[in-house]
């Protein structure tokens, strides 16, 4: 399955749960995972380099790669039934090639915190990917929410995202985040996610893995 | 006591020792490349294949080409149905607009 991670507004932890799924799905799903990204200095290709400074052996593989080529990247690792690749889709989203990204996806999941720009950039995104592929399911996570703290946009924000896509159960705002400074994430950062993370998989992934999106 | 030329030979030795024993210890350690046997290994240039021209038979008489082929005759042509990016980010603002104001900010 393929499976796009994208938000039009930078800084919303794209990826930060691009390599959450990918470490949750590698270790606790066991399936083989490829994650790419794009090749520059952006947050994954940064700590990519730093991976492969420090010889870190990863539960996935990453693959970083020019959005152009995401189409001949997917072709040349296949579908298996017990693989998954997961794309970091850019922000800037004046790019002729996201016409194909988006087209290739099984499913688009798009991290999200509950202020007006984000929600803003979030639903603008969602509908573009919508008018590129208008049967991509969508899968909305909210994310970096403090427990206890109020978000007075979160009731509308949530009726309104549930009329395009899903909404998961949120991921919430660890310190453990900040301190990622490779691919290799700390164990115990996945733990603390695994409840939003196992809702993720049984619910949309398991289904796109037997073939009913 | 040693003196300096003593002492140079010494350090030389030692240091000539350790980075042996470095050398050595790396060829064994580091493993074989079968270890990393399960890596996929991607090879960016290859998507685009060269075409062995030396293959081509120039004097075989060529098929005549379907009416499709005649006109689209330069490989697979990747479109978006004849809509611009420029296009369909027009139409999804108009679709955003509608959606977030919903939302009362």
């Amino acid at each position: 399955m393929v499976i796009g991670i994208g938000n039009a507004k930078a800084g919303t932890g794209k990826s930060a749960l691009a390599l959450l799924l990918a470490s949750y799905l590698a270790k606790k799903q066991k399936m083989s995972v490829y994650l790419s990204g794009r090749e520059d200095r952006w947050t994954l290709g940064w700590l990519g380099e730093r991976s492969s400074l420090l010889e870190h052996t990863l539960p996935f593989q990453y693959l970083p790669c020019e959005i152009g080529l995401l189409g001949a990247l997917r072709e040349k690792l296949g579908a298996g039934n017990n693989s998954c690749m997961l794309i970091e889709l850019p922000s800037d989203l004046q790019h002729t090639e996201l016409i194909e990204a988006i087209s290739g996806l099984e499913l688009l999941i798009c991290p999200f915190c509950y202020d007006g720009p984000t929600l803003n950039a979030s639903i603008y995104f969602a509908s573009l990917a919508l008018r590129i592929r208008p049967s991509l399911p969508l899968l909305f996570v909210p994310n970096r929410i403090i427990q206890g703290a109020s978000y007075p946009l979160k009731e509308q924000a949530d009726k309104v995202l549930r009329q395009i896509g899903s909404l998961s159960t949120p991921i919430p705002s660890l310190i453990g985040f900040q301190r990622i400074s490779s691919l290799l994430l700390p164990a115990g950062l996945v733990e603390s996610c695994s409840a939003t993370l196992d809702l993720i998989h049984s619910q949309y992934l398991s289904k796109l893995k037997n073939g009913k999106p | 006591m040693i003196n300096p030329t003593q002492f140079f030979y010494g350090i030389s030795a030692l240091y000539f020792f350790y980075y042996l024993f470095n050398l050595i210890f790396d060829l064994l350690v580091s493993g074989s490349p079968a270890a990393r046997a399960d890596a996929v290994l991607i090879d960016i240039p290859s998507f685009a294949e060269p075409i062995d021209a030396s293959v081509i038979d120039p004097g075989g008489a060529e098929p005549e080409p379907d009416e499709t082929e005649r006109y689209l005759g330069s490989g697979p042509i990747s479109t978006s149905g004849g809509v611009t990016i420029q296009e369909i980010i027009g139409l999804a603002e108009g679709d955003a607009i509608l959606l977030t104001n919903q939302i009362s900010s």
